[in-house]
Order: structure tokens, then sequence, then C-alpha cells
């Protein structure tokens, strides 16, 4: 593990359908083994990201907790995570100021170049921003 | 005129000679017993002529132109010939040589026939050759039986004759009388007969042609069924002649080949032994080649078992594998969360993550050593499972092939006994084929009987023929009589024409 100095960031590295994602690994509280069991509080992140795949493969299907800050949970399915390390902020880098607005629309804020690959970085709390209404409807319902 | 008419005519005729025979017989011998009556008395009146001459004299000489008998002179003395007359009837004639100088023969004008001469062959036999004389004679236009001797003197020699006859008419009279009775009832008896003969015919004979008139018709048709007959057997005989010396020829050859089969029958026989031995070894071969593939199939089988135990065992493994690579997930998890929970533990956890980051390490290195082993037992399970097919594709070919051998055992088994059988069969047909050769030879020379046979039954049938034609012929003649008998004529040709026949 890296240094997790101020200029450095811990990231919790993962594919989905091929896709190489990074995630805050501050942002998230828990992994678990996704059983196969549905609930209100759990998405896969294809269909968070918008992926125009028809079907997405997951090989070894993983449940990332989110950390919220209210009662809200926020599970979201994973594919094979690969790695939990500190990275460079200068290795970070950030979309273009064209792309930025799409690009937050779905989540991601920054791409970490690795060899000649590159891992799309995931803001989960971005993403739960945007499932707030839904989420919160749904927990209502279930609440009540 | 019908020939019953003639059967009668003839038969009258014949009863008419046959009676007229016998009178004509009756009559000769009447006749002759008459003459030797007429001779016999004619002699006695001679004896007593002599005796009357002898009592005269017994000297007998011509004296003077008289004829004396002693002293007895007879010329122109008429007593001894009256006295015979008065004894006996007839005449009596005292001869001097071959003139009549006493006689009782009166002429014509009453006076006796004195001084006539005596002439013929009496007159040869007793005056020239001094023989007596017996037989007939004219005298004055009647029939005498006559009886001369000579007379002769002391010296022998003919002096005159003495002469007695008997008018034939005498004897004979009765004779003639019963002659014409006998002509007449014999009239009367043909004619009778003749009466008695045609109701006798037309009685019985009519119907008896009636019947022989109709057999004859059937013997006629008889003899041409015959003659057909006859002519289609010829005609057989002689196909049937034909045919036997075919046969025979056929035979003949039927003999040769059969000579030849049985030769090679018994090559056959030799080779089907041999085959028969050979097979019985193939048999035995492939019989142990079938224990063989049963020892080999039973042993692949105990090694398929093996191998699928291996790949149950593989798949075990790969059962734990999965457990251990679960639990490399879950310590993967773990070490996540710990690499997590280090992190945002921050400068505290710092060690903590270095833990968490080996164990993922090592978690990792797990999985991926547990990937390579699931991929070696992988590679395992599909050799394994290309072993079990390919030893149950061979356990299969093998049972296949168990199959094979045991039915090409039973098939050589089966071929054994068919080839046992072959052998029997060809040595029967071997043994077979020499009775047959055999029995060729015998028929051959019961076909060449046969020929000969034939010939004589052609031959005979030849001879049948001509008696059937002669027999038909003959049949044509009984129904020309049998016709003849009913209409009349001459029955030969002029009303029956006789059918043609061929023969």
């Amino acid at each position: 593990m890296s240094d997790p100095g101020e200029n450095h960031l811990n990231l919790l590295l993962f594919t989905v359908g091929g896709v190489r994602f990074g995630c805050d690994s501050g942002q998230v509280a828990g992994i678990a083994d996704f059983t196969g069991a549905a609930a209100e509080d759990l998405f896969w992140l294809h269909e968070e990201l918008g992926f125009q795949a028809p079907v997405v493969a997951y090989r070894s299907p993983t449940i990332v907790s989110i950390r919220t800050e209210g009662e809200r949970p926020y599970r979201v399915i994973i594919d094979t995570m690969e790695e939990i390390g500190a990275f460079s902020l200068r290795d970070i880098r950030l979309f273009p100021a064209l792309l930025e607005p799409l690009a937050l629309q779905k989540g991601l804020w920054g791409i970490l170049p690795r060899g000649e690959k590159m891992v799309f970085l995931v803001d989960f709390q971005l993403l739960l921003k945007m499932r707030a209404k839904q989420i919160d409807d749904k927990w209502r319902k279930e609440i009540s | 005129m019908k020939l019953t008419t003639k059967f009668i005519l003839m038969n009258v005729i014949i009863l008419t000679l046959a009676i007229a025979i016998t009178t004509c017989f009756t009559f000769a011998r009447i006749n002759s017993e008459i003459t030797r009556q007429a001779g016999i008395t004619q002699e006695s009146i001679l004896k007593t002529f002599w005796a009357l001459l002898s009592a005269k004299g017994s000297n007998f000489q011509v004296v003077n132109g008289n004829l004396l008998a002693g002293g007895y002179v007879v010329n122109n003395n008429f007593e001894l010939p009256d006295k015979v007359k008065e004894m006996f009837g007839g005449t009596a004639t005292i001869f001097m040589g071959d003139t009549r100088v006493s006689t009782n023969i009166l002429k014509a004008d009453g006076t006796r026939a004195i001084g006539t001469k005596l002439t013929g062959p009496a007159y040869d036999a007793v005056v020239t050759e001094g023989k007596p004389y017996r037989g007939e004679a004219m005298i004055l236009d009647a029939s005498y039986l006559t009886a001369y001797d000579p007379i002769k003197n002391s010296k022998g020699e003919v002096v005159g004759a003495l002469y007695v006859g008997v008018e034939k008419g005498d004897f004979f009279s009765a004779y003639n009388s019963l002659q014409t009775s006998v002509i007449l009832m014999t009239a009367a008896i043909a004619v009778i007969f003749s009466i008695v003969t045609a109701l006798l015919v037309r009685k019985f004979l009519s119907p008896v042609i009636g019947q022989v008139s109709g057999i004859t018709e059937k013997i006629n048709a008889h003899a041409d069924a015959i003659a057909l007959t006859m002519d289609q057997q010829s005609g057989f005989a002689t196909q049937l002649s034909s045919s036997v010396v075919q046969i025979s020829s056929t035979m003949e050859e039927f003999s040769s080949t059969a000579s030849q089969i049985a030769l090679h029958s018994q090559g056959v026989v030799e080779r089907a032994d041999k085959t028969l031995e050979d097979s019985k070894n193939g048999a035995a071969e492939v019989e142990n080649l079938t224990f063989k593939v049963n020892d080999i199939s039973h042993n692949i089988q105990t090694n398929l078992g093996e191998i699928v135990e291996l790949g149950r065992k593989s798949k075990e493994i790969n059962k734990v594998m999965e457990i251990i690579n679960n639990i490399a997930n879950q310590t993967k998890l773990i070490a996540f969360n710990a690499a997590l929970e280090a992190a945002s533990a921050g400068e505290a956890g710092k060690r903590f993550g270095v833990v968490a980051v080996e164990i993922r390490r090592l978690a990792d290195s797990v999985v991926e050593s547990t990937a390579e082993i699931e991929g070696k037992i992988t590679e395992i399970l599909d050799s394994v499972n290309r072993l079990i097919m390919s030893s149950e594709k061979s356990f299969q070919l093998i049972q296949e092939g168990q199959e094979y051998a045991s039915h090409t055992v039973l098939m050589l088994i089966e071929s054994v006994d068919g080839v046992e059988e072959t052998t029997n069969a060809a040595r029967q047909i071997s043994l077979s084929t020499q009775q047959q050769q055999i029995a060729s030879s015998q028929v051959v020379l019961a076909l060449k009987e046969i020929e000969q046979g034939v010939r004589f039954s052609t031959d005979s049938i030849h001879q049948t023929n001509s008696v059937t034609g002669e027999l038909a012929e003959l049949s044509e003649q009984l129904r020309a009589i049998i016709i003849a008998l009913k209409l009349g004529g001459s029955g030969e040709g002029a009303i029956v024409a006789p059918a043609p026949r061929v023969y």
C-alpha cells in the first residue's frame, strides 16, 4: 500500500464488464459476497453507470456497501476486485471540460492511467445523490 | 338265286346223290348177286345138261357129219334141249363144231334155229381156244346169260359145244321193278327233304345268319379299331424305339459323367475333410481369442472403473479446490475489508494495511494457485473424460469385437457343423454317385433290353398288323357272304366293296 499522504488517494480498483474502475476506498464501508438475493438498496454498477451493452457478465460479483450520512443504505454490485492502494494524485487525470459534465452525470470524475490501460474513477457519493430520491422513496415505502 | 335256296338245292342234290349212290351200290350188289345166282343156276343147268348128255354117251365124236355121244346122234335130236327147258326153262343148244345141231331156240317163224353159227367171243373161247365161256349175248333180240362148254373127243379136240342160256329178264324183272320203285321213292324223299330243309333253314338258319351278320359287322368294326390301334401302336413303338435309343445314348453319357463326378466327389470329400479339420482348428483359435478378448474387456472394464473413480476423486479435489477458492476469496474479502479499515485508520492502520495487503496477496496467490490447480484438475478431468470416452469406446469396440468374436465362434461352430454336414453330404454324394454310376450302367443295359423288346414289339405289331389286315379281309369276305346269304348273288364283290384300310 502506498503512502496515503496529502498527495495520495487510497483507491479500490475493480472491474465491471471488462472495464476497470476505481473508487475512493473511504467511500466504502465494507465488502461482501453477492449471494444472489435481491434488495431494494442493491444496485448493479453497470445499471448505475448506464452501460450500453445489453448483457454484462460478472465473474465474481461482490457487494460494496457505500458509506452514507443518513439511514439510507446504498449497496452496489461490482465485479472482481483487483487492488486497494494509495495512488498519487498527480497520476489521476480529470476529464476534459468538454466531457466532464457528461462524465459527472454518470458518476465518473477522473481517470487513472495504469500502463496502457485506464481506470475510470467512480464517485459513489455522486451516484448516491442521483439515486437519493429514488432510494428515499423505496426506503420510505419499506419503512411504512 | 338266294344262297339259302342254293344251300337247300345243294342239300337236296347231295341227298339225292347220296341216295342214288347208295341205291346204285345196292342195286349193283343186287345185280351182282342176281348175276351170281343166275350163274349158279346156269351152272346147275349146264351140269344137268352135261349129265343128260353124258347119260347118252361119254365118247363124243363127229361121224358122217353128225355129232355122236357114244351111239346117240345129237343132230336134229331135240330131246335133251327140250328136257332142259322142261326142267329149268331157258334155252339149250348143242353145237357140232360151231353149228347148232340141237336146240330149243325157236326162230321168229316158229322153227328151231338149226344150222346157225356160233360167233363172237364165245366162238373164240370155246371153238378156237377150247375153253369154257360165260357171258351175255343177244339171242333173237333178247338178252341172255349164256354158258358155253367145249365138247371134246377122246383126243381132246373140240368137236362141238354145249350151251345153256337163261333170259336175263327172268332174273332181273323184280330187280327192274324194285329199281323203279326206289327211284320214285328217292324223288319223293328228296322233295320232302327239300321242303323240310327249307322250313328248317327259315326257322333256324336265318336268325343265326342275322346274328352272324351282326357279329361280322362287329368283327369288321373291331378289326378296323384294332388296325387303327395297331397303327398308333406301331407309330408309338417307332417313337419309343427312337426315344429309347436317344435315352440309351444319353444314359451312356450320363454314366460317363457320373464316373467323373464320382472321381471329383472323392476329391471334394478329401478337401471337405481338410476344411473340416481347419475349421475346427480355426474355431478353437477364435474361441481362445474370445477368451483373451474377454480378459481384455474385463481389464478395460476394471480400468474404466478406476478411471471413473479417478475422475470422481478429481471432481472431489475440485470441490475441495472450490472450497479453498471460496476460503481464499473470503480471505481476499477480509483482506480487502482489512485494507479498507486500515486505510480509514490512517497512519495507525498502516502496518495493518500492509498485513492486509499481504494477506490479500496470499489470497490472490492461493486463488491463482487454486486456479492453476483447477486448471490442472480440469485438464486431468478432461483427460480422464477423454480417457473414459476412449476407454468406453475401446470397451464398446472390444464388446463389439467380443460380440463379433462370439458371433464368429458361433459361425465357425455352425460352419464346422456345416462343413461336417458338407463332408457327410459330399461323402454321401460320392457314394450316391457311385451307386448312380452302377444304376446308370444297369439302366443302359435295361434300355438296351427295352430297345430289343421294342424292336420285337415293333415286329410283333407289324405281324399283328398283317394278321389284322387278313382278319379285316376275312371279315369283309364273311360280310359279303352274309349279305349274299341275305340277298342272294355270288357274294364276291358284287354287293360289298370292302372299306379301304391302311396297314
